[in-house]
């Protein structure tokens, strides 16, 4: 929303503050400003002038004027206007001398967007009075910092905020007087007054329809209103003006003498002022004549009814209507209009009349013998004033945390205009002023803003909270999932961070079924449909994202699985998933690296072979367990997955692996006795995994098995294609005795027998 | 009462929107709540997080769950004040909102607020990261590109 400085000041008479003051002040009390912008800035060098004679110079357009300006005195000017004419009264720029045709042109007449007052460059402007506008300053204001002040989208309540700040007293534009008692001749009716709480409306006669004056087509320009004629003119410079959006009918292209405000029937249709056509549905509230829709009400006017250089006669509507219906009605349409955004903001339906009020003073100014015709047409629910707000001093000053006086505290609604009355030392019953009353203020914590803003909230001081001092509850989980991110980190994992959405497109090489996933009811992309309920989608895309520029390359992320319940809110499951990736190899080497990563995050666990599921590589799927219990897998992914190279995947289930790893640990007894040693070499299949192999040796040796670990791995001669020689160092030793030789050998004999019975040849 | 975590808004995403994000919110509720004491707790925090003395503003800012509310600007920590490219001009940078609880959230949570009060804010992490970093394009947080992701 952009304001006029001059335009503020016409209401707040005197204001001496700069604008570029004015916006501070603004933004620290009111609404946040966005920016200052400078228009008619030539009108500083400007004046009237009038053309006493012209003469033509050569073959061009351009001709040689002679003019009277007010300031400058009397100037020779070049000018190729074709308006330019002897006798009329037009504006003139003190621009310099200079030679244009041979002719030395010492200034020059300026056309509208010349002087930066509307964006005509027809021809130059045509004075009616002696008057020019003077330059002015417009401040912009962000909108979304207006959304609860249906008041501010009007220069008269940006000027009462103005007026409040820098404690000046606000002249009101309107005067009511204006409006004739008798009877409107136009009759409105209105099927559901939820909807359309008022509407008032004023017949004219006697209409020309015409260009504006300068003044009024440099307000609305200046503040980025496109002018139209007088009428319209004087509709939108109302609105801007008073907040109060009007509509203009040409009253003879009405049909019958009843407007009616009511939903759009099945199959109605409208061709708008933007000449767009629209298809209205049930929710439409429209504005009708007794053949069909006139305007859509609250929004845009019809094509039809609207002014026309012939328009003789008018009716001016003046309406309220419900925000959140213009506001569905806008959505669908997809139209946003001038209107349809004041409305939107719950605008005081007091208000409509006052809107008539000012627009009869300025038209009886731009369309020279209009004629009102009859009074008001004014059709309204019954409006309850909003009950007083009890707030005492004490409770403000404690909110606050500051001292404001009584005698402030009622100044500062005295100058926002609301009711104030002291009913007892230091306790008011506040009135709340129907344009503050439609939406913002309603209870004392309201109230406790106006006076925090107008006092300024840079005057209170500081000051520490007293908090009673108590250990705060942990978060365990928060913990564990740094750990588990230390970790992986410093094993070269680089952290990613995906959007917790996926495509049924992202899911469906998975196998996951679409139905297994919670819908976003309004995606916000075709691509960000569903919740996810696995991280690995995204972590596929990660890999084919950075493969296209990396040869190899290690990524994790921590995130949660979401997963549908049958009722109440889905649960969340945080996971761990972290992948390998190699463009050249055979892979190997990162399902080890993933494998060392899971027993450094969970010390212990091991991993079997698993059947793999339809993504994972079918020889190349594992499952994770500790103790028994399974905590993730380990898997590389499916060819049919479109990855050019290998890509492994560690995903782990953080939220058990939380519980298990949150078991306490009971130290064991030093062992007291030695213990002996032996190495094993096993030929196996290369595909075998050692870890069975481990667990063979493990049974066979028994309970005196002190320890088992691995050593070492080997291919090639002389082993013979697809074979590999693991090797384990066995520790084995008594709790109660030192074992003799012949019982460690005897544990020996046990293993390599055991592993012979299965078929494994044994290197010793 | 502190809560950071991922958020989701309904935004259309480009180099400076994001409908994915985080987010440090907070509340303080205790009997006597005031103005002075958010002010006072913003100050600290932020002091804290930024290692050295900070300068905040409110101004009036409308956000349905708190009353009143706040947009809290700092000082601009590039120019000091006097205005350059990263304020525009203003010498100040808008960084959080924040506010006193509305007394129908503690309604809703089964506090009397005729008896309880409090403040509340909410600090956007993303904005605090990209404003450390020089990011200018806050796609690249969540765009998964390891040359983005391994400066950090």
């Amino acid at each position: 929303m952009k304001f006029s400085y001059n335009w503020i000041r016409e209401m707040v008479p005197g204001l001496d503050v700069p604008p570029r003051e004015l916006m501070r002040l603004i933004t620290t009390k009111t609404a946040e400003c966005e920016g200052l912008e400078e228009v008619g800035g030539a009108l500083a060098n400007a004046s009237v002038a009038r053309v006493m004679s012209i003469e033509p110079i050569g073959e061009g357009h351009n001709r040689k004027a002679l003019v009277e300006t007010r300031r400058f005195g009397t100037k020779t000017v070049v000018c190729g206007a074709p308006n330019c004419r002897a006798g009329m009264l037009t504006a003139y720029i003190a621009s310099g001398v200079k030679t244009i045709d041979g002719v030395e042109s010492d200034g020059m007449l300026a056309s509208g967007r010349e002087l930066g007052i509307n964006s005509d460059h027809s021809g130059i402007v045509e004075l009616t009075s002696e008057e020019l506008v003077a330059a002015d300053s417009v401040i912009e204001v962000d909108n979304k910092s207006l959304t609860h002040r249906p008041d501010l989208w009007g220069h008269h309540g940006m000027a009462r905020e103005v007026g409040a700040i820098t404690r000046r007293p606000l002249r009101d534009p309107v005067r009511l007087g204006l409006l004739p008692a008798a009877p409107g001749v136009i009759g409105v009716q209105i099927d559901d007054l939820a909807l359309c709480p008022r509407y008032s409306a004023l017949v004219f006669e006697n209409v020309t329809v015409q260009l504006s004056p300068l003044w009024l087509q440099y307000r609305l320009e200046a503040i980025g209103l496109n002018t139209i004629n007088n009428i319209v003119d004087v509709t939108n410079y109302v609105m801007a003006e008073l907040a109060q959006p009007m509509h203009a009918f040409d009253a003879d292209k009405l049909r019958g003498d009843t407007i009616f405000v009511r939903n759009a029937w099945p199959g109605e249709w409208i061709t708008a002022l933007n000449g767009e056509k629209y298809e209205l549905a049930g929710s439409n509230l429209l504005i009708t004549d007794s053949a069909g829709p006139i305007a859509i009400a609250g929004v845009i006017g019809g094509m039809d009814s609207s002014i026309s250089e012939g328009t003789k006669r008018i009716v001016l509507e003046s309406a309220n209507f419900q925000a959140a219906s213009v506001r569905k009605t806008s959505v669908a349409l997809k139209l946003r209009t001038d209107a349809s955004m004041r409305f939107e903001k719950s605008q005081d339906p007091l208000n409509t009349v006052r809107g008539l009020a000012r627009a009869v003073e300025l038209l009886q100014q731009v369309s020279p013998g209009i004629r009102l015709v009859g009074g008001v047409s004014d059709r309204k629910a019954e409006f309850k004033p909003p009950a007083p707000i009890e707030v005492t001093v004490d409770w403000l000053n404690r909110k606050l945390g500051r001292k404001v006086s009584a005698a402030e505290v009622r100044s500062i609604f005295e100058s926002l205009e609301f009711g104030v009355r002291e009913t007892a030392s230091g306790r008011f019953s506040v009135t709340v002023p129907s344009w503050r009353a439609t939406r913002d203020v309603s209870i004392k914590d309201d109230l406790l803003e106006e006076v925090g803003r107008m006092i300024g909230y840079e005057s209170i001081t500081p000051q520490a909270p007293l908090i009673a001092s108590v250990v705060p509850p942990a978060n365990p989980s928060r913990l564990y999932h740094r750990r588990v991110r230390a970790m992986t980190a410093a094993q070269g994992f680089t952290e990613v961070y995906n959007y917790s959405f996926v495509s049924e497109e992202m899911i469906a090489p998975f196998g996951f079924a679409p139905s297994g996933h919670i819908r976003v009811t309004n995606p916000i992309a075709s691509d960000q449909t569903m919740l996810r309920t696995s991280l690995l989608p995204a972590i596929r895309k990660n890999i084919l994202d950075n493969s296209r520029r990396l040869d190899a390359f290690r990524l994790f992320e921590i995130g949660r699985e979401i997963h549908p319940r049958g009722e109440g809110l889905p649960e969340e499951t945080p996971h761990l998933a972290a992948a390998m990736y190699e463009r050249h190899g055979d892979g190997r080497a990162q399902l080890f690296e993933l494998k060392r990563l899971a027993e450094c995050l969970m010390r212990g666990c091991e991993v079997r072979p698993a059947a793999p599921r339809p993504f994972e590589h079918p020889e190349r799927a594992a499952v994770v367990g500790w103790r028994g219990q399974e905590i993730g897998r380990l898997f590389e992914f499916h060819p049919s997955l479109g990855i050019e190279g290998r890509a492994a995947v560690l995903d782990l289930d953080l939220a058990v692996m939380e519980r298990l790893d949150d078991q306490e640990i009971r130290y064991q007894p030093l062992r007291r006795l030695p213990t002996s040693a032996f190495d094993l070499s096993v030929v196996a299949n290369v595909r075998e995994p050692a870890g069975a192999i481990e667990r063979r040796m493990a049974d066979a040796a028994g309970s005196n098995l002190a320890e088992i670990e691995f050593v070492r791995e080997y291919t090639g001669a002389p082993l013979p294609e697809g074979r590999k020689s693991v090797s384990y160092r066995l520790t084995v030793g008594a709790a109660d005795h030192t074992l003799s030789s012949d019982e460690a050998a005897a544990i020996r004999n046990r293993v390599i027998e055991a592993l012979q019975r299965e078929g494994f040849e044994l290197r010793i | 009462m502190i809560a950071p975590g991922r958020v989701f808004r309904n935004e259309s995403v480009d180099a400076s929107h994001e409908h994915t994000f985080y987010q440090l919110e907070g509340m303080m509720v205790d009997r006597e709540v005031s103005v002075a004491h958010l002010i006072y707790f913003m100050k600290t925090l932020l002091t804290a997080i930024f290692h050295r003395e900070v300068t905040v503003r409110l101004r009036p800012g409308y956000f349905p769950f708190v009353e009143p509310g706040f947009e809290l600007d700092i000082r601009c920590l590039i120019c000091g004040g006097p205005g350059c490219a990263v304020c525009k001009q203003s010498g100040w940078v808008e960084l959080l909102p924040c506010g006193l609880v509305h007394p129908n959230v503690l309604l809703m949570s089964g506090i009397d607020p005729d008896q309880w009060g409090g403040f509340a804010f909410g600090l956007g992490l993303t904005r605090l990261a990209m404003m450390r970093y020089g990011i200018e394009d806050i796609r690249l947080l969540q765009g998964g590109d390891l040359r983005f992701l391994s400066q950090f």
